[in-house]
């Protein structure tokens, strides 16, 4: 089609020339004087520039050539005005790909609904605390009596379980390797009504009570352990001393809960298990019809009725009934939509930028569009033309934009905290980008239009008239300065609210953690005890601990429970003896830790008083603990701790003689204080010493030594799975979502500030070029540079200091939305307001001070003579 | 510029100077000129091509492919298009043709009712 009508127009002027020849030639035939014939020749063909215009319209239609025209005219005119065109498209680019990652992650995460059947239904139980000093906490681990009281009593649910995950050494092969483990109950599957891909479910027989049990794995493990899925079926798994066959493969898009490698079904016997053990998570489907609301009203009855019959227990705990999807996004939500926020900022600041930009240059352009109507562009024209430009714009801007998305949703995604779910399900977002795009190209059209319709509408002579001599005033610039007042507000949020995360992060980074985290490498091994004799996993680590410290490079090593900054256990406990029954639940809170000698010399945690344990405090001999110093302060105040008894209800009820009291440490992370702690021997606590993560200290990089201490773990027993990691990688999680927020509202506040920047100084260059006559004059009639230069100054001053002022008015309550995700730093902190506000001020002034500076460097004759 | 007297001639009809061409080209291929002269020639000078209507009638017919032209050089050694009647523009001539007589048929029926009888 291109081709054929090309070709059919190609020759048209000649073949339409011809035509005239010829008719010239029959007219002087004819008898005619040749001017005339020729005269007779084209009068006979008719107006020979419309005749080719109506020819061209057969093929192409006028509409389409006409736009042909004004994209033509579009590109032509942003080739002239180049710097100014890739700033705007750059600017909406920026808007448009920002918006469309930042939403496509929060679309995956938060708002698109979980891969399951009607995912609405199912729903989380969890307690929350209606009294005493844990009131209105919530806690996501549920007793099995609750949960099969809750069971028999309700009727909003169409099956119920629950489970509980971990780290756990499985054998599939010959050599023990750690999997996520997740212990289930029958109904597991029916509530997320899922089915395996390969194999079947559990039944009922594996899962009841002292029942055989079986496993079901996921397709990712299925692959790595045997190749693939179909594979595994009747393969046996090892989970301690149990050996499990594999009954079925769940396909790869279930995953629950998260990167769960083993579904294990094997209920233990619950007859003696305590109402207030509270290790499990409790999930369910809703009954087709029954909402949240409703169920949750019935566990509220339930939940009161159990209080009355256990007040021991149950008494000021109450159910609470969560969609499932609410509670997986849990945490991620708020900083979630802190994210959100910042970049509608960011797109905000953008659209007010380009708006302003559009405006200069629209206004700039009034003297065109003023010659186009004189020559008879009718309004519809011009107004047709300002939206092939914006247009053209707009698929410039959104070709980038869309770059910007895939790559800035791949960075959100790789960079994201380790807590954010579902990010293997982000993907960029079309109709994100379509509206984003929709809404710059708005902008674009909004702003750009009425200054053209303005030219196209009034007298034609009277722009023409004044063009480069009118001075910019009247509505136009009120609507141009008051952008770039909002635009500085704006940024005056982000970059307060990013500076206060950022102080909040250098605050967290520098909080003294009690010990050496530097040069440490982690080996997390669970050594199982064969049937009863637990002395193999003592041997295990008695053994390898001997082994690493003989090798070279190892400064020195120790094991224990938990890592600090990564403690899980904590339990009551109490001094000197027990008291009585009905004091029991009354015990303070201590975090628990197993440990080996030498293990705090390695961490670098001193001992205060006292002594380390060694190899002499093993089974047999006296219980012996070490407490920390918060431990001592609250329990023995000023009186020496050594030699006194503690009792604490972890794995025995033995009182155990205080050997040590050592510095502390923050066990949760860095972001909380520095709890009671109870340390004891591993030799002394068989059950939960199996499994210890191996701390060594190296002189150089810790990773470098990894492989030769996992093979002498190896080389000591292949049924130990062994896990590497360093001490610093674990304490960088806890970090990992405030460093993240921070910097990425650091890069969007640094972008809200080059873009409220760019707005200042295109606005003022604007007014320094309409203004350039006026300049002139008074230069021409004496006046010196330092008063064209405050001419200018002044107000740009002025613009910025109301900017500011509103945006410290727009921090100051807006930060407080963020006041929980804040460290050692108060959301109306004077500092960092005092630092927004002198940096952006400055960097205003600057952006002002340029085109200042330019004026006065005009000269008066040229721009006089410029008309 | 033309032997008949002005009030002699005849507009064509919207649609009829497709026709026309059509007919004209049945007799071989030629250039635009050409084709006006014959349809003139060939009405006595009765029908006029309208001014500035022959080269867009063209290309419409081109455009929907029935008629289709070479590149040549004219007598006069000029480059100039050499139309020519295509296979679907020879049916539609016939198609086009056999309308017009039944349009003609029923236009003389209304005139001239007598002369049916």
């Amino acid at each position: 089609m291109m081709t054929r009508d090309k070709r059919a127009l190609d020759g048209v002027d000649e073949d339409i020339k011809d035509y005239i020849e010829r008719q010239t030639q029959d007219n002087i035939d004819a008898g005619m004087a040749p001017e005339e014939a020729r005269r007779q020749a084209m009068l006979k063909l008719g107006n020979v520039a419309l005749v080719k215009e109506d020819t061209r319209a057969i093929w192409v239609s006028r509409r389409l050539d006409e736009t042909r025209q004004d994209v033509r005219y579009a590109l032509r005119a942003m080739r002239r005005t180049r710097g100014a065109t890739i700033v705007g498209i750059l600017i909406m680019a920026l808007g448009i790909g920002a918006n469309t990652a930042v939403f496509s992650v929060v679309h995956a995460v938060l708002l698109n609904p979980l891969p399951y059947p009607d995912p609405d239904r199912i729903v989380t139980l969890t307690y929350l605390s209606t009294g005493g000093n844990a009131s209105g906490e919530r806690s996501r681990q549920v007793s099995v009596p609750d949960f099969l009281d809750w069971q028999t009593q309700s009727a909003s649910f169409d099956s119920m379980a629950y489970y509980t995950s971990g780290r756990t050494s499985v054998m599939a092969g010959s050599v023990a390797e750690y999997a996520v483990l997740t212990t289930v109950t029958e109904e597991f599957f029916r509530v997320f009504a899922g089915q395996p891909s390969v194999g079947r479910s559990f039944s009922r027989e594996e899962a009841r009570e002292g029942g055989a049990g079986a496993a079901m794995i996921s397709d990712r493990y299925a692959r790595q352990q045997f190749g693939e899925p179909a594979r595994g079926l009747g393969r046996t798994l090892r989970l301690g001393n149990r050996s499990v066959r594999i009954v079925g493969v769940m396909p790869p898009a279930f995953d629950f809960p998260v990167a769960t490698d083993v579904w294990f079904t094997a209920v233990g016997s619950r007859a003696q298990l305590h109402r207030r053990g509270n290790n499990f998570r409790a999930i369910a489907r809703l009954k087709a019809g029954v909402s949240v609301e409703q169920a949750h009203t019935e566990m509220t009855g339930i939940s009161e009725r159990l209080g009355e019959q256990y007040p021991d227990t149950n008494k000021n705990v109450r159910v609470i009934v969560t969609p499932l999807q609410r509670e997986m996004v849990g945490d991620v939500e708020s900083m979630l939509y802190l994210l959100l926020g910042a970049v509608a900022l960011v797109l905000l600041i953008a659209c007010a930028t380009m708006a302003t930009l559009l405006l200069a240059k629209a206004t700039a352009r009034i003297s065109e569009m003023s010659v186009r109507a004189a020559l008879g562009a009718s309004r519809s024209r011009i107004v047709k033309q300002m939206l092939v430009e914006a247009s053209v714009q707009a698929v410039a801007a959104g070709t980038i934009g869309v770059l910007i998305a895939i790559w800035g949703t791949r960075t959100l995604v790789a960079f994201s905290p380790p807590d954010v779910p579902r990010l293997d399900e982000v993907a960029v977002n079309g109709s994100v980008l379509l509206f984003t795009l929709a809404l710059c190209a708005l902008v674009s059209f909004l702003f750009g239009l009425p200054p053209a319709l303005q030219a196209a509408r009034a007298d034609v002579n009277e722009p023409l008239r004044l063009s480069t001599g009118r001075i910019s005033g009247g509505g136009r610039s009120r609507t141009r300065e008051g952008l770039v007042v909002a635009e500085i507000a704006l940024a005056v949020v982000l970059v307060a609210t990013s500076a206060l995360l950022v102080r909040s992060l250098v605050a967290l980074q520098q909080v003294p953690l009690g010990f050496q985290p530097a040069n440490v490498l982690l080996m997390q091994a669970t050594a199982r005890p064969n049937g009863s004799d637990w002395s193999v996993s003592r041997a295990f680590f008695e053994g390898v601990l001997g082994d690493i410290s003989q090798l070279p490079g190892v400064v020195a090593a120790g094991a224990m429970m938990g890592p600090p900054g990564n403690v899980e256990s904590d339990s009551g406990y109490w001094v000197d003896r027990l008291p009585k029954e009905s004091a029991l639940s009354a015990a303070r809170p201590a975090a628990m830790n197993v440990i080996a000698p030498g293990t705090f010399a390695a961490l670098g945690i001193p001992i205060r008083q006292g002594r380390d344990f060694h190899d002499g405090d093993r089974g047999g001999r006296p219980q012996v603990v070490i407490i920390n110093e918060a431990l001592a302060r609250a329990a023995f105040r000023e009186r020496d701790p050594i030699g006194r008894v503690i009792i604490a209800g972890f794995d025995s009820m033995d009182p155990m003689t205080i050997v040590g009291v050592v510095g502390d440490v923050r066990q949760y992370g860095p972001a909380r204080e520095p709890q009671p702690e109870i340390y004891m021997p591993y030799q002394q606590h068989f059950y939960n010493g199996a499994t210890l993560f191996v701390v060594v200290r190296t002189a150089t990089d810790p990773t470098a030594l990894g492989p030769s201490i996992q093979r002498k773990a190896r080389d000591r027993s292949p049924e130990v799975s062994v896990r590497l990691t360093t001490l610093d990688a674990l304490l960088a999680e806890h970090v990992a979502t405030p460093k993240f927020r921070a910097w990425l509202l650091s890069l969007f506040g640094a972008v809200a500030l080059c873009l409220a920047m760019a707005g200042v100084y295109g606005v003022m260059s604007f007014v320094a070029g309409q203004r350039s006559k006026e300049i002139a004059v008074r230069m021409a009639l004496g006046a010196g540079a330092g008063s064209v230069l405050w001419l200018v100054l002044n107000r740009g001053l002025k613009i910025t200091a109301i900017g500011l002022t509103a945006g410290v008015l727009g921090a100051l309550a807006s930060t407080r939305l963020v006041s929980g995700m804040l460290f050692q730093v108060q959301p109306h902190d004077v500092v960092t307001y005092a630092g927004v506000v002198g940096a952006l001020g400055l960097f205003s002034l600057l952006a002002t001070y340029l085109p200042a500076r330019r004026a006065t460097r005009i000269d008066p004759l040229l721009a006089l003579r410029q008309e | 510029m033309s032997t008949k007297a002005e009030r002699d001639r005849i507009e064509l009809l919207q649609g009829t100077l497709d026709l026309l061409i059509l007919r004209t080209l049945r007799l071989g291929r030629t250039h635009g000129h050409a084709i006006a002269k014959a349809i003139e020639r060939g009405s006595d000078d009765v029908l006029q091509v309208e001014q500035g209507s022959l080269y867009p009638a063209l290309h419409r017919l081109m455009k929907r492919g029935w008629i289709a032209f070479d590149d040549g050089t004219s007598d006069n050694n000029r480059r100039a298009k050499f139309y020519y009647l295509t296979s679907k523009g020879r049916k539609q001539l016939a198609i086009e043709t056999s309308r017009w007589d039944k349009l003609a048929g029923a236009i003389a029926r209304i005139l001239r009712p007598a002369a049916q009888e």
